[in-house]
């Protein structure tokens, strides 16, 4: 199941980073595929991008105050939440690959979670509300226009392929780095060390696009599915979630990548990554059974 | 089943409406440009 995975997510990687021509020209790609948004966090003005991110598209939409362009991008966000959920994040998000490869590294101790676990967990909700719509939609400038806060000041995917790959490659652009490169890259830098300990913390603590189809787990048709009669509550499944969820309890919570660990780990067979409705006997994890999962 | 169904039908009543505004192009304008402030160097 983790080779499968993590093939997708190479190509999706691929497919959505892999205009290499550019960066031997320094430039964008400008080609018919940037006007589709991939479902995974990747920025758009990284010279190997091909098509645009979601999320960037979204404050770009509201900071003009475009309407075409919000409903496409709102229309795309609402399909890939209510269709996919989390199965976005697992399978397809070229940022959550790098997480997980940089996790596997055998570097310092490894936390199932951080110390202050849900107030960091509702981070994510606060950066979608305040930094991708609210201040896009209300923080004008001179001119009236709003501008990407998420982007500008927090965004690692911006800092590791746009930002740093120009730094490295573009001479013209070095004099240029200012406070808000400093800043980016630290951010940049605190979050690649923390991920050599704890399993994907963007995805996790940070994410605004995973706290949008997080929204959708539930509604997603693909889920876990649990066998009551089959399962022995021996919490191996529970062991063997790297978001520190316990599946038999919390499948369909808005944290579950669907990344089928935990049904890989069941002795039993009683967990599994399906897209069947659940037939007698066997049911959906309930939505509000784990009280710790935000 | 049916609030994804309807979830569906809206999102893609919106992404026809983004079409019919024009939606695709102003993406495109934006991701084909290169945004300063998003590589850091604003």
């Amino acid at each position: 199941m983790d080779k499968r995975r993590h093939l997708l997510q190479l190509c999706v990687a691929a497919f959505s980073n892999g205009y290499l021509y550019g960066l031997t020209q320094n430039r964008l790609f400008t080609g018919w595929s940037k006007r589709l948004c991939l479902p995974g966090l990747h920025c758009y003005s990284c010279p190997l991008a091909t098509t645009a991110c979601p999320l960037g598209s979204l404050q770009a939409s509201l900071a003009a105050r475009d309407l075409g362009s919000f409903f496409y991008v709102a229309g795309m966000l609402a399909l890939f939440g209510s269709v996919l959920g989390r199965f976005v994040c697992g399978w397809l998000c070229p940022f959550g690959l790098l997480q997980e490869l940089l996790h596997k590294i055998p570097f310092g101790p490894k936390l199932r979670r951080l110390p202050g676990e849900r107030a960091l967990r509702a981070t994510k909700f606060a950066f979608l509300g305040f930094l991708c719509v609210l201040l896009p939609l209300f923080a004008l400038d001179a001119f009236g226009f709003g501008k990407d806060w998420f982007c500008a000041y927090v965004c690692p995917a911006g800092t590791l392929e746009g930002g740093l790959l120009y730094a490295v490659w573009n001479e013209g652009l070095r004099p240029m780095l200012s406070w808000l490169f400093a800043w980016k890259l630290f951010l940049l830098v605190a979050l690649l060390l923390i991920c050599l300990v704890v399993y994907r913390p963007f995805c996790r603590y940070f994410c605004p696009l995973g706290a949008l189809y997080g929204m959708g787990n539930h509604l997603s048709p693909i889920r876990l599915r649990w066998d009551e009669r089959k399962c022995t509550h021996c919490g191996r499944c529970h062991v063997a979630c790297p978001m520190d969820l316990d599946p038999a309890r919390s499948g369909q919570m808005s944290l579950c990548i669907r990344c089928g660990k935990c049904a890989a780990a069941c002795p039993e067979g009683a967990l599994s990554l399906t897209t069947r409705r659940c037939s007698a006997g066997s049911k959906v994890p309930a939505q509000g059974a784990a009280s710790t999962d935000a | 089943m049916r609030r994804l169904a309807l979830l569906v039908v809206l999102a893609v009543c919106l992404i026809a409406l983004g079409l019919f505004l024009g939606g695709p192009y102003a993406v495109w304008q934006k991701a084909a440009r290169l945004c300063m402030e998003c590589i850091g160097l604003g």
